[in-house]
C-alpha cells in the first residue's frame, strides 16, 4: 500500500466522481417527475392509467438494471435510434430510479388518513388543492427516509453505467487500476469518493426530515 | 334550508340508505340517534356528497348539491361551492396535522374563498376566540387535547360561514371529561341560530338543544318528532329498545 499514488490519483478519479454526481443528479431530477406522473396514474380511478402504472412498475422492477441499460445501449441503435453513453446512462437511470420512486410516492400517499382528503374537500377544496396543500405536505415527509434510501442506490447503481463506456467514478477507477497497476489504493480511493457523496444524501435528508417534523 | 328528498345509497349490495326524506329549517337543530350501522354517517356524507347518493336529491337553500364534473381534471366549481357553505365536524376532528391551530381555520378562507392571509387571520383568530382557544392559536393540532382538537374543527368548519352544519358523533372519541367543552360550544351555536344536523349518542344534549330528534335505523327514518316525545314517549319499538340500550 503506497498513500502518495492516492493522493496522485485523486484528482483523476474526482474528474470521474463529478460525472458520476451528473449522471445522479439527472436521474433524481427526471426519476422524480416521472415517478410521481406514474405514481398519480396509480392512485387514479382511471383503469388505463392505472393498469399503465402498474405494468411500469412490473416490468421495470422486475429486469435487471443493466439489462435496461444493454438494451437502451446497444439495442436501440438497431431500431435506428443511437444515443450517446450520456444520454443513454440518464435514460436508463432515470427509468429505472422512476419505478422506485414511484411507489415510494405513492405509498407514501395512500399512508395519509383518508379523513384528510374528506376534511379537506368539505370545505370546499378542489381534489388538486386538497393534493397540493393537505396530502402531499404530510406524504412528503413519510417519502424522504425511502427515497433519501433510493437516492443512494441510484447513485451506487449508477456505477453499471460503466458498463455503456460511459466514464465514471467505476469506470475512471477501472482504467487507472490498469495503467498504475495498484488496485488497492485505487479502489479504496474510489470508494472514499463513493462514501463522501453516499454520506452527502444521508445528511441532507437527515436534515430535510427533522426540519419538515416540525409539526409531529 | 335543507331539503333532502328519497335518497339511496348502496355499497355493493348492502344497501345503506332505503329512501331518506326530511326537512330541516333555518335555525333548526336536529339530533339524530340510531343503532350502529344504520346509516347515520353515511346520509351526513351524502348530504355533503362525500359520497355520492345513487338515487334522490339534496338540497340546500334551494341549490342542489350535485358533482358537475366526472373528471378530477376539472374544477367542480359548483360542488365545491356548496361543500363551502356546509360545514363538517367529524367523529376523529381531522385536523391538518402539519398546520397550526390558526392555519387549519384560515385554510379554507385562503385557498377556497381566495382571501387575503392578512384578513383571514382576523377571521380565524375571531373564530378560535369564539370555541375558546385564543391561547392556541399557534399550536400544532399533536399538542392539543381531543377537546381542544375538536374545537378547532368546529371553527374551521365556522370560518366558512356555513349555511348549515353537519356533525357527525362529534365527541364519540373523546375522553369522558372533555365532552363538556364540546358540547358548550355547541350549544352556543345553536343558540346563536345556526342550523344544525347532529348524528350524536349524547341523549341529554339532544333533549335539551334539539328541535327534533330523528331515529335512524336500517336506512330508513323509523321515527322523528320534538325530542320529548321520541326520547321520551317513543312510539316505536325499536325506538324504545334503542333507548333502553343507550341509557
Ligand atoms: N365506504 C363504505 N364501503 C362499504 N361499506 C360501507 C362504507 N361506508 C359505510 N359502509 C357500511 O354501511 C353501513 C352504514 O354505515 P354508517 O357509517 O352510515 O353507519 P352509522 O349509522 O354511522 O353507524 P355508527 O353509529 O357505527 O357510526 C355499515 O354497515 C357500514 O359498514
Ligand atoms: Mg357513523
Amino acid at each position: 500500500m503506497d498513500f502518495a499514488v492516492i493522493w496522485k490519483y485523486l484528482p483523476v478519479l474526482a474528474k470521474g466522481a463529478v460525472t458520476t454526481v451528473e449522471l445522479t443528479a439527472l436521474a433524481v431530477v427526471i426519476g422524480t417527475l416521472l415517478g410521481l406522473v406514474i405514481a398519480f396514474a396509480a392512485i387514479s380511478k382511471n383503469v388505463i392509467l392505472k393498469g399503465f402504472a402498474r405494468f411500469y412498475t412490473w416490468l421495470i422492477r422486475g429486469t435487471p438494471l443493466l439489462l435496461q441499460l444493454f438494451l437502451i445501449y446497444y439495442g436501440l441503435p438497431q431500431l435506428g435510434l443511437t444515443l450517446s453513453p450520456f444520454a443513454a446512462a440518464v435514460a436508463g437511470l432515470s427509468i429505472n430510479s422512476a419505478a422506485y420512486i414511484a411507489e415510494i410516492v405513492r405509498a407514501a400517499i395512500q399512508s395519509i388518513d383518508k379523513g384528510q382528503m374528506e376534511a379537506a374537500r368539505s370545505i370546499g377544496m378542489s381534489y388538486f388543492q386538497a393534493m397540493s396543500r393537505v396530502i402531499l405536505p404530510q406524504a412528503y415527509l413519510r417519502m424522504i427516509p425511502p427515497l433519501g434510501n433510493e437516492f443512494i442506490a441510484l447513485l451506487k447503481d449508477s456505477s453499471l453505467v460503466a458498463t455503456i463506456s460511459m466514464v465514471d467514478l467505476m469506470r475512471t477507477a477501472q482504467q487507472m487500476y490498469a495503467t498504475t497497476f495498484r488496485p488497492m489504493e485505487i479502489f479504496i480511493a474510489a470508494g472514499a469518493l463513493y462514501l463522501l457523496l453516499t454520506t452527502f444524501f444521508t445528511v441532507t435528508f437527515g436534515r430535510l426530515e427533522r426540519k419538515l417534523a416540525v409539526y409531529q | 334550508m335543507v331539503k333532502v328528498r328519497n335518497l339511496h345509497k348502496s355499497f355493493g349490495s348492502l344497501e345503506v340508505l332505503k329512501g331518506v326524506s326530511f326537512d330541516v329549517s333555518k335555525g333548526e337543530v336536529v339530533c339524530i340517534i340510531g343503532p350502529s350501522g344504520g346509516g347515520k354517517s353515511t346520509l351526513l356524507r351524502c348530504i355533503n356528497h362525500l359520497e355520492e347518493p345513487d338515487k334522490g336529491l339534496v338540497e340546500i337553500d334551494g341549490k342542489p348539491v350535485v358533482s358537475t364534473t366526472r373528471s378530477i381534471f376539472r374544477k367542480d366549481h359548483h360542488l365545491n361551492k356548496m361543500r363551502s357553505e356546509i360545514g363538517m365536524v367529524f367523529q376523529r376532528f381531522n385536523l391538518f396535522p402539519h398546520r397550526t391551530a390558526l392555519d387549519n381555520v384560515i385554510e379554507g378562507l385562503v385557498t377556497v374563498k381566495k382571501m387575503r392571509r392578512k384578513e383571514a387571520r382576523e377571521i380565524g383568530l375571531e373564530y378560535l376566540r369564539k370555541v375558546g382557544l385564543a391561547d392556541k392559536v399557534n399550536e400544532y393540532p399533536s399538542r392539543l387535547s381531543g377537546g381542544q382538537q375538536q374545537r378547532v374543527a368546529i371553527a374551521r368548519a365556522l370560518a366558512m360561514q356555513p349555511k348549515v352544519m353537519l356533525f357527525d358523533e362529534p365527541t364519540s372519541a373523546l375522553d369522558p371529561e372533555l365532552v363538556g367543552e364540546v358540547l358548550a360550544v355547541m350549544r352556543d351555536l345553536a343558540k346563536g341560530g345556526m342550523t344544525m344536523l347532529v348524528v350524536t349518542h349524547e341523549m341529554s344534549f339532544a333533549r335539551e338543544v334539539a328541535n327534533r330528534v330523528m331515529f335512524i335505523d336500517d336506512g330508513q327514518i323509523l321515527e322523528e318528532g320534538p325530542p320529548e316525545q321520541v326520547l321520551g314517549r317513543p312510539q316505536k319499538r325499536r325506538t324504545a329498545d334503542f333507548l333502553r340500550r343507550v341509557v
